[in-house]
């Protein structure tokens, strides 16, 4: 078999895997080693884009897709009926050089089915990273993915050579993973994630340390300066938003997650009799993303996003017809209107269609004058949606249409129409 | 009323030092592109300042960096339709700067605030759009000749890139892309400037018209990644357009592959959920070391089916 024909099948094999970002690590360019590659903390380069809107930054693949397991949800399970390829070390290294230099990709995400043992596997993929780092002196991004079962020595060294390191959580409770994943150990994975998050803290902590000092030398070795994510794959258990959410929460919380990525259970060429396939619940995917982005960065609770109704036909659940921040706007009417000319900062931030930049700029500008209704559209603020949720000094909502029965109806015809053009 | 023609970033700046301390009201100033040289006679500099009038002609004015940084992020901006107006917005706001204050950047709604804003966001956008579209084409030394620069020795890599900027950005991205690409051999060419490194220096010419590369025969291994990870279950044409709009398709190798990945998505995912299912335990059976392998797993990761302690303390 050739090297396309492996790419083609090991692409392919690689393409569930939601994550392939390259953003926030370490600042490097090759300057000074004379080679190819470099990487910010800044956002990272998306290099092209697939028709499911997807950014391609990274050379994702796996270095084989002949596993040994038997992941109900997955691909490359045991029983699979697709067709299997293996990379050698060079082939991957070549891969990841040549297209790098034609700068089609930021650097290369790195994953492999399980052949022969744990230990065996991963350091195939970490001779990889071994390769381009120290022969090839590739400056660029590099995510590899680990297996909870290798050997610490292993994971030390995939963490001096990656940007990120990643272990998949897979799915959100340890029932869903015994009867989806019956060879993966829910206990391995946390321990592992735990040995990443205190692997990846030392190092910044010796990096502190060692510029407080002005001393180089306290640096310790490497590790994973973009510390670490993890994928939860939705729909494919039982699991309900919320259970979904508390445990991204922990993860962030216990490892300090850079990502929790969801992953709507997707079709697959030759899906389990254990695991039926249908579509990809894309809606929901996108709500808990939303969802994500408002527990960590704008102070929402759990349980005031998801339904937590008694009777609801979907409890625990996000709404799909509007987003989450506009979806407790709509349960919480009495809270609105807020006036924007007295509101705190807090308070003006759960206002819908106001982000956390906008926000700021409206509390600094009211400081130099009043703010008024055209000030809004001038910020290109969505007037249409937030017209009936603030005051100005020149504009109120009529008290009648906070209160109608059919209030949150205004937004859900907007919405839905949107999803019919686009999803 | 005074007039004049600018070049670039550093021209204006200059001028503006010295209309600023010649206390010279915005509305009193003409600005010119540089094509309009020899059309009218430019006012000379040097005639501007009065010793007797001017009160500051000697001090220097507090300009706040983040000002001159996003002036000359401006500075790249290219406006058809008026190509001298980022100049007398941006004199407008030195201006204003001066004499109201630094409060004035903060001004969001102000149309200028809101001008310089924009042109600002619209060539970081093009930069960044550069960084990510531009495609090198490994070419043949002969194909040298298409940029004008002298031939890398014989059996040298050479890589070339054709992109068209919407502003004139080339000279601000150029060391990104040494930085990145320092052991290469390259050349990014443009109509309004072209970048060339030697994997020594960097050096900048002229623009030239769109030349004749060689298509680089890697552009087959591209094409497959980009085709199988794809997932056509996933299908967002519009949000693939609206990151990657049309324009920039003729620089990516992978654009032709688009149109027929997009049309057969649904079909596509249709088979796959249609298709019949295939038994879990197919390769356990044909397969005694399979079986073992799992067996071995199953058993050590057997738990209570009624506990769910998917806990995140390690044991
Ligand atoms: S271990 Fe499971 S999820 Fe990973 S490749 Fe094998 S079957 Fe797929």
């Amino acid at each position: 078999m050739d090297v396309l024909q492996k790419l083609e099948i090991l692409a392919d094999a690689a393409k569930y895997d939601a994550s392939c970002a390259s953003s926030g690590t370490e600042s490097r360019n090759s300057l000074k080693t004379k080679s190819i590659g470099s990487t910010s903390p800044g956002m990272g380069i998306c290099h092209s884009y697939t028709p499911d809107g997807r950014c391609i930054s990274l050379l994702k693949i796996l270095l084989t897709n002949f596993c040994l397991y038997e992941c109900a949800y997955c691909v490359n399970r045991t029983s699979s009926n697709v067709p299997r390829a293996r990379f050698s070390i060079d082939e991957v290294v070549n891969l990841t050089m040549e297209f790098y230099k034609r700068n089609y990709i930021e650097g290369l995400f790195l994953s492999s089915g399980i052949i022969k043992s744990a230990d065996y596997t991963m350091e195939q993929v970490v001779a990889v990273a071994r390769k381009l780092r120290l022969e090839h002196r590739f400056g660029g991004y590099i995510h590899l993915k680990t297996i909870p079962e290798a050997s610490p020595e292993l994971l030390a060294e995939a963490g001096l050579y990656a940007d990120r390191l990643s272990i998949n959580v897979e799915l959100p409770s340890e029932t869903s993973l015994k009867r989806l994943a019956p060879e993966k150990n829910a206990q391995s994975i946390v321990r592992s994630m735990a040995n990443l998050s205190s692997g990846i803290e030392e190092y910044k902590e010796s990096r502190k340390l060692a510029r407080k000092k002005a001393n180089k030398k306290l640096i310790a070795p490497k590790f994973s300066p973009s510390g670490q994510s993890t994928q939860m794959i939705v729909g494919a258990d039982t699991s309900n938003d919320a259970i979904i959410l508390r445990k991204a929460s922990q993860l962030y919380k216990s490892f300090k997650m850079k990502r929790v990525y969801y992953s709507a259970f997707s079709p697959i060429p030759d899906a389990s009799s254990e695991l039926p396939l249908k579509s990809p619940p894309l809606v929901r995917e996108h709500r808990l993303y939303q969802a994500d982005w408002l527990l960590r960065f704008y102070g929402y609770g759990i349980d005031e996003l998801t339904d937590v109704t008694n009777d609801s036909p979907s409890p625990g659940m996000l709404s799909l017809d509007v987003d989450p921040k506009l979806a407790w706007a709509i349960r919480h009417r009495d809270a609105f209107p807020v006036d924007l000319n007295r509101a705190d900062f807090e308070t003006i931030l759960r206002v819908p269609g106001i982000g956390v930049i906008n926000a700021r700029r409206l509390v600094a500008q009211r400081k130099v004058a009043a703010l008024r209704y055209q000030d809004l559209s001038k910020l290109r603020l969505p007037v249409e949606k937030l017209k009936y949720f603030v005051t100005t000094i020149d504009h109120r909502p009529k008290p009648a249409q906070l209160d109608a029965a059919n209030f949150s109806s205004l937004f859900v015809a907007q919405k839905s129409q949107q999803m019919n053009l686009f999803e | 009323m005074y007039s004049f023609s600018v070049t670039d970033f550093e021209n204006w700046r200059t001028i503006a030092r010295t209309l600023l301390q010649a206390n010279v009201d915005p509305s009193n100033v003409s600005w010119q592109p540089p094509e309009q040289q020899g059309l009218f006679s430019p006012s000379a500099l040097e005639a501007i300042i009065d010793p007797a009038k001017s009160v500051r002609s000697s001090g220097t004015h507090k300009i706040p960096r983040q000002f001159l940084q996003r002036a000359k992020q401006a500075a790249c901006f290219s406006d058809m339709k008026d190509p001298a107006r980022k100049w007398s917005i941006l004199y407008s706001l030195l201006w204003r700067i001066v004499h109201y204050g630094n409060g004035t950047l903060l001004l969001t709604s102000d149309p200028e605030v809101r001008c310089l804003d924009s042109m600002c966001k619209a060539v970081s956008r093009d930069k960044h759009k550069m960084k990510a579209f531009v495609r090198f084409q490994q070419v043949a030394n002969h194909n040298v000749a298409v940029t004008g620069q002298e031939c890398p020795e014989d059996g040298a890599e050479y890589y070339v890139a054709w992109f068209e900027p919407s502003h004139a950005i080339v000279e601000s991205v150029a060391p990104f892309f040494v930085k990145r690409f320092t052991g290469m051999h390259w050349s990014i060419l443009t109509p309004g400037g072209c970048a060339h490194w030697d994997m020594e220096q960097l050096t900048v010419t002229e623009g030239v018209p769109k030349p004749d590369i060689d298509t680089d025969s890697f552009d087959i291994f591209w094409k497959a990644y980009y085709c199988n990870i794809f997932n056509p279950a996933r299908l967002k044409e519009q949000a693939m357009r609206s990151e990657m709009p049309k324009k920039y398709w003729k620089y990516l190798p992978e654009a032709a592959c688009i149109h027929d990945l997009t049309r057969g998505a649904t079909a596509v995912t249709e088979q796959m959920i249609d298709a019949p299912t295939t038994n879990s335990d197919r390769a356990r059976e044909k397969s005694r070391i399979v079986a073992q392998f799992q067996n071995t797993l199953r058993l050590k990761n057997r738990i209570d089916p009624d506990t769910d302690n998917f806990s995140d303390t390690p044991p």
